[in-house]
């Protein structure tokens, strides 16, 4: 026979928050109950069933729709379209839902569900990632953000959006009160913004980041695409000479990149205060620290090269310091998360 | 990567650029994909494949890469089986094509441009039932419906520490926001 439920002993579980960085080349989630983020690559590779013809390669992530097509997703699609010398499939482009991949929304939503794990059944509330709009493209955002809302509601969580480079503020500018310029360099987009006392002053994002600067590499140098990301991933270091590497395909590869790198960071820069001299009327009677975040930012040297171009110019307000972020990936879903549980009553 | 495979009885090379696409193959599919997730699950970047005590094979492949100084940290791994049917399609393209090289290379581009995958464990995806009308939220925007029944998948997922204290932070914002 079985026991009675002890009715005092039922714990009251409280709500999870989330918060889903939903990036062009990863996907990185944080939740409350956990201290670990999580993070997934967001590409997929197509594969014809007719040319699948052995059984080993068990631990390889994919998937099959109603209609048979088959999808290696995450990490492995990206490990083996460079084994195979072929692009990745991105449900996302340019930092927002790709109009070119009919299957992007059905892929996006299984690689979210298995990033953001089991809810057990408890109230959970997400805060997720957007962009700005691109200075130097007339896309929308509206259907992105919709969809990412529609996409977390089916699977039964609340879901916000907010600006991916406030999160960053959220994250790493607590000892200002909230106050900074944050950027957050991603494979699709650069987005930037402006925050005062955790007021969003002036936000936007531009379509020069780590994809501009690999589909412009590998233009030059007659490549795929993917070879570049693996090289840029595997040896760039802004601080070092290229031609210190033994291998003569890397170092040109090298010195691209390094050229393409300076090129996107002039730019953004150059936006940075563009932006500000003719959208800000504020009299800032304080330093404001830069912090930049993401994975186009990871490589060694490239806040010395921020530093660099920054120096170049006159600037309209003080700067108390430019440093990375603590984690540079995991920034912009460690501030949603804070968003999300600042905003979610206790 | 450099990948060399000779199959029985059926001696063509088929080389690519070393760089933009790195893989030489003479192959059936089959026998690729054995390969591909031999040098997948051993994660190495430069290696050589070569068939069992083929040494002829294995000394061009070594008398390639120390002409074109191309792999600096060469592997080589010796395949223990080698599969004894051969690809039938494989086998008649290059029986009507032998004669014409050009032909046969572009037609095994083709082919080795599609990918090469084995067969595992299949999980079903979302039925997904887009319908068509506009959302409540924005006229202007159209949502598919997202059903999520029967997902069930394993991704790679790599975990990191979280090394900031977000409950802390939340409790100074929910401060300055109540402020606003």
């Amino acid at each position: 026979m079985g026991k009675g439920k002890d009715v005092s002993s039922v714990e009251i579980k409280r709500p999870i928050c989330i918060g889903l960085d939903v990036g062009t080349m990863n996907l990185v989630c944080t939740r409350s109950d956990t201290n670990e983020t999580k993070i997934t690559r967001n590409v997929f590779l197509p594969v014809s069933s007719d040319e699948i013809g052995l059984s080993d390669l068990s631990e390889l992530s994919h998937i099959v729709n109603d209609d048979g097509d088959m999808f290696i997703i995450g990490e492995d699609a990206f490990k083996f379209s460079n084994i195979f010398g072929q692009e990745v499939r991105r449900p996302m482009k340019r930092g927002v839902i790709s109009s070119d991949e009919i299957d992007a929304v059905e892929i996006l939503t299984l690689i979210i569900k298995d990033l953001i794990g089991d809810l057990d059944g408890q109230q959970a509330y997400c805060t997720y990632s957007i962009p700005a709009e691109a200075l130097d493209s007339d896309k929308s955002i509206t259907y992105h953000e919709k969809i990412f809302g529609r996409i977390l509601s089916s699977l039964g969580i609340n879901a916000t959006p907010l600006n991916e480079a406030m999160a960053v503020v959220y994250s790493e500018c607590q000892s200002t009160a909230f106050s900074g310029i944050a950027i957050s360099t991603g494979a699709g987009m650069v987005n930037c913004c402006t925050s005062v006392k955790g007021i969003n002053v002036i936000e936007f994002s531009t379509e020069q980041s780590g994809d501009w600067i690999d589909k412009n590499v590998a233009d030059s140098l007659n490549m795929v695409k993917n070879r570049v990301t693996n090289i840029k991933e595997k040896h760039l270091s802004l601080n070092r000479d290229f031609r210190e590497h033994k291998n003569k395909k890397i170092r040109r590869v090298l010195e691209a990149l390094g050229y393409y790198y300076t090129a996107m960071v002039d730019n953004t820069v150059n936006r940075i205060l563009k932006e500000f001299e003719e959208k800000v009327d504020l009299d800032l009677d304080e330093e404001l620290p830069i912090v930049v975040s993401g994975g186009t930012s990871l490589p060694d040297g490239f806040i010395e090269l921020f530093q660099t171009e920054i120096e170049k110019h006159d600037i309209p307000f003080e700067i108390s310091e430019i440093r990375h972020a603590t984690n540079p990936m995991t920034a912009v879903s460690n501030g949603l998360l804070i968003k999300a549980l600042a905003t979610v009553p206790k | 990567m450099f990948l060399y495979i000779k199959q029985k009885n059926m001696k063509f090379v088929y080389r690519r650029s070393i760089y933009e696409t790195p893989i030489e193959i003479m192959f059936d599919r089959e026998y690729v994909s054995t390969i591909v997730n031999q040098l997948y699950k051993q994660n190495i970047d430069d290696y050589i494949i070569t068939a069992v005590n083929d040494k002829k094979l294995k000394s061009f492949i070594e008398a390639e890469n120390k002409k074109n100084k191309i792999y600096k940290n060469l592997n080589t791994i010796q395949i223990t089986k080698i599969k004894e049917n051969e690809n039938d399609e494989i086998k008649n393209i290059l029986n009507e094509l032998s004669k014409d090289s050009k032909k046969l290379n572009s037609k095994l581009d083709d082919i080795l441009t599609k990918p090469v995958y084995a067969n595992n464990v299949i999980t079903k995806s979302p039925a997904i039932s887009p319908n068509n009308k506009k959302s409540k939220d924005d006229e202007n925007t159209f949502i598919p419906q997202i059903d999520t029944e029967g997902m069930n998948i394993k991704t790679n997922i790599k975990t990191e520490k979280s090394i900031t204290d977000a409950s802390s932070s939340a409790d100074v914002l929910r401060e300055l926001l109540k402020g606003l």
